[in-house]
């Protein structure tokens, strides 16, 4: 890419030599003190007037097709206010869980007994759950057609789309080559080859999907949405019921998760958007669906899961040559079982690369993105695989990183991680107490993430408005997942107007406040920030030319002096100088335009940076009962400039716990007889908690970066690549033997050790 | 429902004090000890009361209603969350005559009688300031829909603790084990709650 401009949407980029006052420094969320006075209100706590309770009928069976939807004893009884039909005779059932019908009803409890109601006659058919099960020669065929692929703005956006056709439940994914790694592979002094594992994991937002519809006539409706982007639901309302998108009112004022799950009006395994829209119709009034816990677990996506065949070649002295990852996964119905970036991206040193990934179709419901779509897949894998293939060669597995990435932030983060971790004094605890045969094992293990700065351009409109009284509020319609975006546009609108945090009134969560983005791919701060820049200086250009008019002096005269305005010789307080504005006051809005710089180092593709991202893992192994304990992550991210250390931290720290979860407790199990899953809840569904935290220690490398006018870039998926991939590698340094599978459970440690004593 | 205090129809009002608003039911069998619910119940509509939040209400619930329900759905309270729905989250917790329990487990006419304390309560006892001051100021909320539950749990622990000042890491997580967070906020949890256990956040 070209060299950064000059300016950047006509504005200089808050560059090296850029001081703040506001930016950059911890502020705690404007939102927080709702939030812990337990006064916020999100989507399953909104009551209008009138409101009735909705429920969904769903498929018990895995796969068949449906006779006959029987709505009557629904209908019949007291308080059940409208029940419609969500399939139909000949619906082909494939995953259990599946919409059939939906009712509404004066109370939640009159709505589950309605919806339990229901008659559905499906005439059964063979299913399968199991990816090899799936595989095999004469499995029942989950599509019978291709498939189209569901996108949202939690994928990747520079990922192409899967073009490769059905054959039997397979299909291929995109492809990734560069080089010849067959070749390279006949040719290496050492082959690594294992095969890797990770199970399918769910999102598991402590608020379920969630949606409240209510007509406001026949052509405009307002929608109360638990999303991660209220314009999709906006636009998807709009399209499912035919009216015009600024008729839909979208309103997300607190946003109780998402990870990736909350995308559009319809959750990924379910039309909920139309359930809700076509009930508060026939009703004729407000209809609030919320999901169950199981319905979350069977129903609204998941991280697909993965076997991963990796191999690797290497010279004997430790340069790689060949990096080869053959994987398949499913995303249940859905689509999108890739493994990120790390085997094609990261290692760039190594000439030979190929990653060659399928999705497995089985009767489940859909996977969709999962904070960094695929990534954490890969991560696991390859890491572990360069760890293992590192102890083979006799290196130390740090050294083999940074010998074949070449960017530079990323090698100053394994340089800063190795200090701040003792590295090297772990390793060589590690391995005292392996070669001792401790009971009680420690390891030490690291890996990489990456990701792209994928701000979007003129999306985010954001509105500044200054008021003759000196009151200022800035206002967009994105909604605040729990990144702290709405923190983040107060402090850049003071930061530009030399005012306090707390001065600036923040409006947000709802569709008439000004397009925004959708709170995936880690691009909301990037996105929005810059614009809160654009509209901010434009009004403080406004400002000083009020200024200028009133006192008798060229604009250019006018500048701030700390919080006051100098204005030729004269001084003047914020609120004096706003007394100069007319009775409107103003009001200016700002976007961004497209991403200016890809420095310091290009994502794949070029046009953007890459993101870089280096994690550190510690763990205590008890041998005897195979418990593994993390007890510390180092984290060292960049996210170019940070915008509140604060919110960024605590982000990160919450990617880490995410991490955890995948590598040591959690996994969804389908019950190969009934199709079903089994630990549909959050007792049997392992989330970490309490028990699995570790010292956590972050650290951030700061970017300078000139892509958009704040320099800033997300972070919120980066941050828990590497964590599973980081423990794997650990917990291979404390026994010698890797676990090549997730979670990493008790059970799994000692198979590990059993096979090791086995070997000759 | 209504904020007017009203004489129940069996007269059980009692031991409800002058005070119009009760400031957190903190001693255990605090509110307006009502006997445990009358023999039978249903298949109507029952009447419950209680103090929420130091003020009395009254809804008129399905006996098969949780008291989560009820709360939220007939009380319009903010506060509790659910998020399991069967007692394993903690999100829904709230503070019954002093004690933490989840309230998506319970039944509202089982607490009938009973003093119910949120999160929310608007005159907040002071370990309970302490804990909103010291959970903003550690960012221990992202998502914030666990927040309310944490805040009972760590009010409740720090309320019971015998030396408070004493507590330590290990304490702290081990007694709010039952509380999942899915935003990862719980080191940022463990400080909030240590902070005011030493008294290093406090109310005023
Ligand atoms: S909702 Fe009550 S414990 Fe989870
Ligand atoms: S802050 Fe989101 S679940 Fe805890």
């Amino acid at each position: 890419m070209k060299k950064p401009p000059a300016t950047i949407d006509g504005l200089p980029a808050w560059g090296p030599s850029f001081r703040p006052t506001v930016v950059g420094r911890p502020t705690d969320r404007i939102d927080g003190p709702a939030k812990v006075a337990g006064r916020a209100v999100y989507t399953t706590h909104v009551r209008p007037p009138g409101l009735l309770y909705g429920a969904i009928v769903r498929a018990k069976v895995a796969a068949g097709i449906v006779e006959g939807i029987d709505l009557s004893p629904a209908t019949k009884m007291a308080g059940v206010r409208a029940a419609i039909p969500l399939a139909e005779p000949g619906s082909r059932i494939r995953f259990a869980g599946q919409d059939l019908a939906a009712v509404a009803a004066t109370t939640p409890e009159i709505a589950r007994a309605a919806a339990a109601a229901v008659e559905v006659r499906i005439a059964p058919a063979p299913f399968v759950v199991d990816l090899d099960a799936a595989l095999a020669d004469g499995a029942p065929r989950v599509h019978e057609a291709n498939v189209a692929e569901r996108r949202t703005e939690g994928d990747d956006p520079t990922e192409a789309a899967a073009k490769g056709t059905v054959v039997g439940n397979v299909r291929p994914l995109p492809a990734f080559v560069t080089g010849d790694v067959e070749r390279a592979l006949d040719r290496a002094d050492v082959v690594f080859d294992a095969t890797y594992e990770t199970p399918v994991v769910t999102h598991c937002a402590l608020e379920p999907h969630a949606l409240t519809v209510a007509w406001d006539g026949d052509d405009a409706m307002t929608v109360w949405a638990s999303t991660q982007s209220i314009f999709s639901v906006r636009d998807e309302m709009a399209e499912v019921f035919g009216l015009a998108p600024a008729k839909v009112t979208v309103i997300c004022e607190h946003l109780g998760g998402g990870f990736g799950a909350k995308f559009g009006a319809s959750a990924p395994g379910s039309r909920m958007g139309y359930a809700a829209g076509a009930l508060a119709r026939e009703a004729k009034a407000p209809v609030r669906l919320v999901l169950d816990r199981r319905e979350e677990q069977e129903v609204t996506g998941h991280r697909p899961s993965s076997r991963q065949r990796v191999r690797l070649g290497a010279t004997r002295d430790g340069s790689l040559v060949a990096i080869d990852v053959l994987a398949h996964g499913s995303a249940g119905i859905g689509t999108g079982a890739g493994v990120g970036r790390n085997a094609a991206h990261i290692y760039t040193r190594c000439p030979n690369r190929r990653v060659r990934a399928h999705d497995v179709f089985t009767h489940a419901g859909p996977g969709t993105a999962m904070r960094a779509p695929g990534h954490p897949q890969g991560a696991f894998a390859l890491e572990l695989a360069l760890d293992e293939l590192a102890a083979h060669l006799g290196k130390d597995p740090l050294d083999l990183r940074i010998a074949h990435d070449p960017h530079p932030v990323r090698r100053k983060e394994y340089e800063i991680g190795r200090e701040r971790f003792s590295w090297d004094a772990r390793r060589a605890a590690a391995k005292a107490a392996r070669e001792e045969g401790a009971r009680i094992r420690t390891g030490a293990g690291v890996a990489a993430s990456i990701w792209g700065d994928f701000g979007r351009a003129r999306v985010a409109r954001v509105t500044v408005t200054v008021a003759r009284d000196g009151s200022v509020a800035v206002r967009n319609g994105v909604q605040d997942i729990g990144g702290g975006i709405a923190t983040v546009l107060a402090q850049v609108v003071a930061e530009v107007l030399h005012r306090d945090v707390a001065d600036v009134t923040v409006a947000y969560g709802r569709s008439t406040l000004g397009r925004s983005v959708g709170s995936g791919g880690s691009q909301t701060t990037s996105s929005v920030a810059p614009a809160a820049r654009v509209a901010a200086e434009k009004a403080k250009q406004a400002l000083f030319e009020a200024v200028a008019e009133a006192v008798g002096v060229p604009a250019a005269a006018v500048a701030f002096d700390g919080p006051s305005i100098r204005a030729g010789n004269r001084v003047l307080s914020f609120a004096e100088a706003c007394a100069f504005l007319d009775d409107d006051g103003i009001e200016v809005t700002g976007s961004r335009g497209p991403t200016a710089s890809d420095l310091p180092f290009p994502f794949p593709g070029g046009g953007r940076a890459q993101i870089g991202g280096v994690q550190f893992a510690a763990v205590e192994v008890d041998t005897w009962t195979g418990e593994v304990r993390c007890t510390r992550i180092t984290a060292v991210h960049d996210c170019g400039r940070v915008m509140n250390p604060k919110t960024t931290e605590s982000q990160v720290a919450g990617g880490i716990m995410m991490g955890l979860g995948y590598a040591l407790t959690e996994i969804r199990h389908m019950d190969p007889t009934t199709g079903r899953v089994l630990n549909a809840d959050l007792e049997r569904y392992k989330l970490p908690g309490f028990g699995e935290l570790p010292e956590i220690d972050v650290h951030f490398v700061p970017v300078d970066t000139p892509a958009n006018a704040t320099g800033s870039v997300g972070i919120g998926e980066p941050a828990t690549i590497p964590t599973a991939a980081a423990v794997a590698c650990a917990v291979f340094d404390a026994l010698g033997v890797a676990v090549r599978r997730l979670p990493i459970t008790p059970d799994a440690v000692l198979a590990a050790l059993s096979r090791e004593e086995e070997a000759p | 429902m209504s904020d007017a205090p009203r004489l129940s129809r069996r007269g059980l009002f009692r031991t409800v004090g002058g005070t119009a608003v009760l400031s957190g039911c903190t001693r255990e069998g605090g509110g307006l000890r009502r006997p445990a619910h009358p023999e039978v119940a249903g298949p109507d509509p029952t009447e419950v009361q209680l103090v929420l939040d130091g003020r009395r209400v009254r809804a008129r619930v399905p006996i098969v209603r949780t008291l989560a329900t009820c709360l939220t759905e007939d009380l319009g309270a903010t506060a509790p969350k659910v998020a399991c729905d069967r007692g394993a989250c903690g999100a829904c917790m709230v503070r019954v005559d002093g004690r933490a329990l989840p309230s998506c487990s319970l039944l509202a006419v089982d607490v009938d009688g009973r003093c119910v304390d949120t999160a929310a309560h608007p005159e907040p006892p002071p370990l309970l300031a302490a804990l909103r001051k010291a959970f903003v100021e550690h960012d221990a909320a992202q998502c914030g829909y666990c927040t309310s539950g944490m805040i009972v749990a760590a009010w409740d622990l720090l309320e019971h603790a015998n030396a408070r000042a004493d507590l330590t890491e290990d304490e702290v997580r081990r007694k709010m084990a039952g509380n999942l967070c899915r935003c990862g906020t719980h080191r940022a949890v463990v400080r909030a709650v240590l902070a005011v256990a030493r008294g290093e956040v406090t109310a005023s």
